[in-house]
């Protein structure tokens, strides 16, 4: 029943992360001066891995619902074969987000579902694993980009859809830092509904072991 | 003396016919719809649905499959080529995004409760469609669902969503747009022609263009599947066959008139029966019918050796007695002829009244060229005979051969009690053949089944998953009663796969339910209302943030939309409702049934509905065929009786005339069953073929049994006529179409067995008493 929904699963599975208590607000980041372009590129640089395994926490915050929904396990980004998100609680689900398609697993049910039908909410759904290979370019193609923040301390990429169809859905996404951590995620949708996902014990590149990646993907 | 003003009646008539065929020429429509041998009475349901299934889109539909490298890529461009095409009315592949778009602003437009099944609104029911949404709200996609979720928060719109998805099957993906094999090694694109896939003449256009496209597309390769590529295998088969078969048995003829006729002006003189009657013949189908069927030409092919029976007979006693004068030679044998001719028509007068429309198009054909070809015999042939004539010893020694024989047969005492045994052994033997006969009643008999299009036809249907073809199919007398029985129809299959009868159906309800039953819906939404907001309350969701639902469900109601057969034939979806639920004049539903193992069983439990595999049906039916023309030929043979009976007066001469038919009808369906020949309707209608000249010999031999001179000069005539038709017909017997083999097999055997069993009862009747 949620076929064409799924589609942006992957990127809301990486969503976005409270911050920590000793961190501002992303309103308080966002209200400060803009960088835009090249100068995006030495904060790229810290959140380019080849690999990246952490544990998430996730709250959302949906007008419809009188109480927020919780979510909590963990997200693991192979440069090859693109992002999986392992829900443990309230259930268990996987995720697993690639360039061509999106592969949802619920219990016994494994579901997928080719990523080609919409082109703007492919680039949602793509951003994470983009942002995660560096690919500015790749990026700006459908959102616009800016850095707030110091890339020294605490920082937030932003990205705003370019495309009428996409702003429907979704208002902002913010990536969330501390120096050449990655903490968070923030989605804002349309609606006014909100994800804030907080990542936890990022692990990344070698220290993820293959036997980490073949478990949360699967077989290729 | 020559009568010059019969022999200028007899060009100007030739010449009008030559004119008016070589006008009509290029109007002339073939066809080898399959259809046109289905019974058109209004009883037989099993027939009006194969007709129907006929003329839908799944038979008009041609797949193309794409494959070398980029397939993909290279569907994509077919596409765009073939959306320019003038014949081209659909074509159409994977589901693009704007497909994707328009089919949910379609699906989103109908009230929210359009999709949602009553049985949604029990608590447990309403309880697990809000645990599902807050599920979806909580996941990644929550962002779509939650717009939509507003106004439908049960998710009515996935219904239908759900119900397209089972619809395409597993074995094919998309790739942008295209449906390709998973391997990505095929991509696929199915196409329909605004021209009927039966009409060959179109298909081959049709054809030439895609040959264009893959010459342009290279490296490409295209395979076909569909209708229409038998339709043009099959004629071009049989043009092909007939042509090559026909020259081939020309030159033949020609040799064999040459040498015992030693004319060229009788070889001339002795095709115009033929020709004219073929002519007339085909001139009076296309009058009439509006176009040729194959089978017909196939069929009429055959026929014209008995039209050049008619000469043979009548030239063998010309030659043989040449010193009579070629009119007094003519008004002797005529009375033979006519009545041979007459028989004929006798035999497909109950053809003709078989029911089929094919059949009757059959025997018109073959009762207007017998007297045609019967009237220009006796009119026109002997106007143009030669007054001086020397015939060629040939013939004579020939005719002496014969007379010797039969003096040999008839005058020698012993051997008759033989005889009679071995004729007996000959009847058992094919009597219990004919109990051991197996019929097939394959419809593409046509077409060779091992041919390359049938292959290819299968490797194509193989590789997209459409190997099983099952339907349940419903009829009801308007579009909303259609909608109504479509659905209870739909309980009783889930009912069935639920009991293992089937794997699956494609739930045609979910997407087109009844006005009465959208109505229904809603008044269950109405009534479900207050336990709705009690349940989100319940699952902690705001009832009040879903203001669109309570809107659409609640409060005075204006008069709600109601989604119609006709919004759905003009919305995005109207490709996959063609096929499900074709607009034809008779209402009628598809439903495309999977994983049926027993039939029978499934039907019995879905009396609602005819379940049918398209093929098998087809095959049931013409069995019905085969059986009904067995049983007009029977009649006809019945009719054939009485009229010799009235004839002679005499039983004697009444089973010598019929004896030679019976008997190689007989024998020759013994020897198809010991050959291992399955029996088709072509080799019933080619028996028909074999009795009309059997019963031509018979009376040929019988009304010249007077003097054993006079016989001998018959049987010249009756071996002349076999050799000829065994020429034309012993190589159609080599054709590749099994179609056109069957006939030429069969009355090449037919022929034979008349012409041995012509001698047999001339043995077994003894000599003529006044020699």
């Amino acid at each position: 029943m949620t076929r064409l929904a799924w589609l942006v699963a992957g990127v809301l599975a990486i969503a976005p992360a409270r911050a920590r208590a000793d961190e501002p607000p992303v309103a308080t980041l966002l209200a400060g001066p803009a960088a835009h372009g090249a100068a995006l590129d030495p904060v790229l640089a810290k959140i380019t891995f080849d690999r990246m395994q952490c544990k998430f926490s996730e709250e959302k915050h949906v007008a419809l619902l009188a109480k927020p929904l919780r979510a909590a396990g963990a997200i693991v980004f192979d440069r090859a074969r693109g992002v999986a998100r392992i829900t443990t609680a309230p259930k268990p689900s996987r995720v697993v987000l690639t360039a061509q398609a999106l592969t949802i697993t619920t219990g016994d049910h494994t579901e997928q579902i080719p990523l080609d039908k919409m082109r703007d909410l492919r680039a949602f759904a793509l951003i994470v694993p983009t942002l995660f290979r560096g690919e500015r370019a790749e990026l700006e193609r459908s959102f616009e980009l800016a850095l707030y923040g110091d890339a020294r301390a605490s920082w937030a990429l932003a990205f705003v859809p370019r495309a009428d169809a996409l702003k429907k859905l979704v208002r902002r996404v913010v990536v969330r830092g501390h120096a050449d951590a990655l903490i968070g995620l923030q989605i804002v949708e349309a609606s006014g509904d909100t994800t804030d996902t907080q990542l936890t014990e990022v692990v990344t590149n070698a220290r993820v072991a293959d036997r980490e990646i073949a478990t949360a993907f699967g077989a290729p | 003396m020559i009568d010059w003003r019969r022999r200028i009646a007899t060009i100007a008539v030739v010449v009008a016919t030559a004119v008016g065929f070589a006008l009509a020429l290029p109007h002339l429509r073939f066809t080898t719809q399959i259809t046109e041998f289905l019974p058109d009475d209004a009883s037989n349901r099993g027939a009006q649905i194969a007709a129907l299934i006929a003329d839908t889109e799944l038979a008009r539909v041609m797949i193309l499959d794409v494959s070398g490298a980029h397939a993909a890529d290279k569907a994509r461009d077919l596409l765009a080529f073939l959306r320019g095409q003038p014949d081209v009315a659909v074509a159409r592949s994977g589901v693009t995004e704007a497909d994707i778009e328009a089919t949910l602003a379609f699906l989103r437009s109908w009230p929210a409760t359009t999709f949602v099944p009553r049985d949604a609104y029990g608590d447990d029911a309403i309880r697990a469609r809000l645990t599902a949404l807050r599920d979806q709200l909580a996941s990644p996609a929550g962002a779509i669902v939650r717009d939509a979720a507003t106004g439908d928060p049960l998710g009515g719109v996935w219904q239908p969503l759900d119900m397209l998805r089972g619809a395409a099957g597993d074995a094919l993906v998309d790739d942008g747009g295209v449906l390709v094999t998973a391997d990505r090694a095929h991509a696929f694109v199915f196409v329909e022609t605004r021209s009927s896939p039966f009409d060959s003449d179109a298909q081959r256009a049709f054809r030439a263009v895609l040959d264009g496209w893959v010459a342009r597309a290279a490296p490409v390769r295209l395979q076909t599947a569909g209708t229409a590529q038998f339709a043009i295998a099959s004629e071009a088969q049989m043009k092909g066959d007939v042509n090559r078969i026909g020259g081939v048995s020309t030159v033949g003829i020609l040799v064999v008139f040459l040498v015992l006729f030693g004319s060229i002006r009788l070889i001339a003189i002795g095709f115009v029966p033929m020709l004219f009657g073929s002519a007339v013949a085909v001139l009076a189908c296309q009058a009439w019918f509006g176009s040729i069927h194959g089978i017909t030409i196939a069929f009429g092919t055959s026929l014209l050796g008995v039209g050049l029976d008619y000469v043979e007979h009548y030239y063998a006693h010309f030659v043989l007695s040449p010193e009579l004068p070629a009119a007094t030679t003519m008004r002797r044998v005529a009375p033979s002829l006519v009545f041979g001719a007459l028989t004929t028509i006798i035999g497909f007068v109950g053809i003709a009244a078989s029911g089929l429309p094919g059949l009757r198009q059959m025997a018109v054909f073959s009762v207007v060229a017998i007297v045609a070809s019967m009237a220009a015999t006796y009119w026109i042939v002997p106007a143009w005979m030669p007054a001086r004539y020397r015939p060629p010893r040939t013939l004579a020694r020939v005719n002496r051969a014969v007379l010797g024989l039969l003096v040999r047969l008839t005058r020698t005492a012993w051997g008759r009690g033989g005889r009679w045994l071995a004729a007996g052994v000959a009847v058992v033997g094919a009597i219990a053949a004919l109990a051991t006969a197996e019929f097939s009643d394959n419809v593409n008999m046509l077409v060779d089944d091992a041919g390359p299009h049938v292959a290819e036809d299968r490797a194509v249907r193989a590789r997209i998953g459409q190997a099983d073809h099952t339907f349940a199919v419903v009829t009801a007398a308007s579009d909303d009663a259609l909608l109504e029985d479509v659905a209870r129809v739909s309980a009783a299959l889930a009912r069935a796969r639920a009991a293992g009868l089937l794997t699956s159906f494609v739930a045609i309800d979910q997407l087109a339910p009844s006005a009465r039953e959208q109505g229904a819906r809603l008044a269950a939404a109405r009534a479900a209302a207050p336990r709705i907001r009690a349940i989100m309350t319940e699952l902690d969701f705001v009832p009040d943030q879903f203001a669109p639902f309570w809107a659409a469900i609640s409060g005075p109601a204006p008069a709600p939309r109601v989604l119609t057969l006709g919004d759905l034939r003009r919305s995005p979806l109207a490709l996959l409702v063609a096929a499900w639920l074709p607009a034809q004049a008779s209402p009628v539903a598809l439903i495309p049934l999977t994983g049926v193992g027993d039939p029978a069983a499934l039907q019995a439990a879905v009396p609602g509905a005819t379940i049918l595999a398209p093929s098998e049906t087809i095959v049931s039916l013409f069995r019905g065929v085969r059986i009904r023309t067995v049983v007009a030929s029977l009649i006809g043979f019945v009719a054939i009786f009485v009229l010799l009976c009235v004839r002679y007066r005499s039983p004697r001469k009444t089973l010598i005339a019929l004896g030679p038919a019976l008997l190689a009808c007989l024998t020759t369906v013994g020897a198809l069953v010991v050959l291992g020949a399955a029996l088709t309707i072509l080799h019933v209608m080619s028996l028909l073929l074999v009795v009309s000249m059997g019963v031509d010999f018979g009376i040929f031999f019988v009304d010249s049994a007077d003097s054993l001179e006079e016989a001998a000069r018959t049987m010249v005539s009756i071996l002349t006529a076999a050799v000829t038709t065994i020429l034309s017909f012993g190589l159609l017997g080599l054709s590749a179409s099994p179609g056109l083999a069957a006939i030429g097999i069969t009355v090449t055997l037919g022929v034979s067995f008349s012409l041995v069993w012509c001698l047999v009862i001339a043995s077994l009747a003894g000599a003529p008493e006044k020699p």
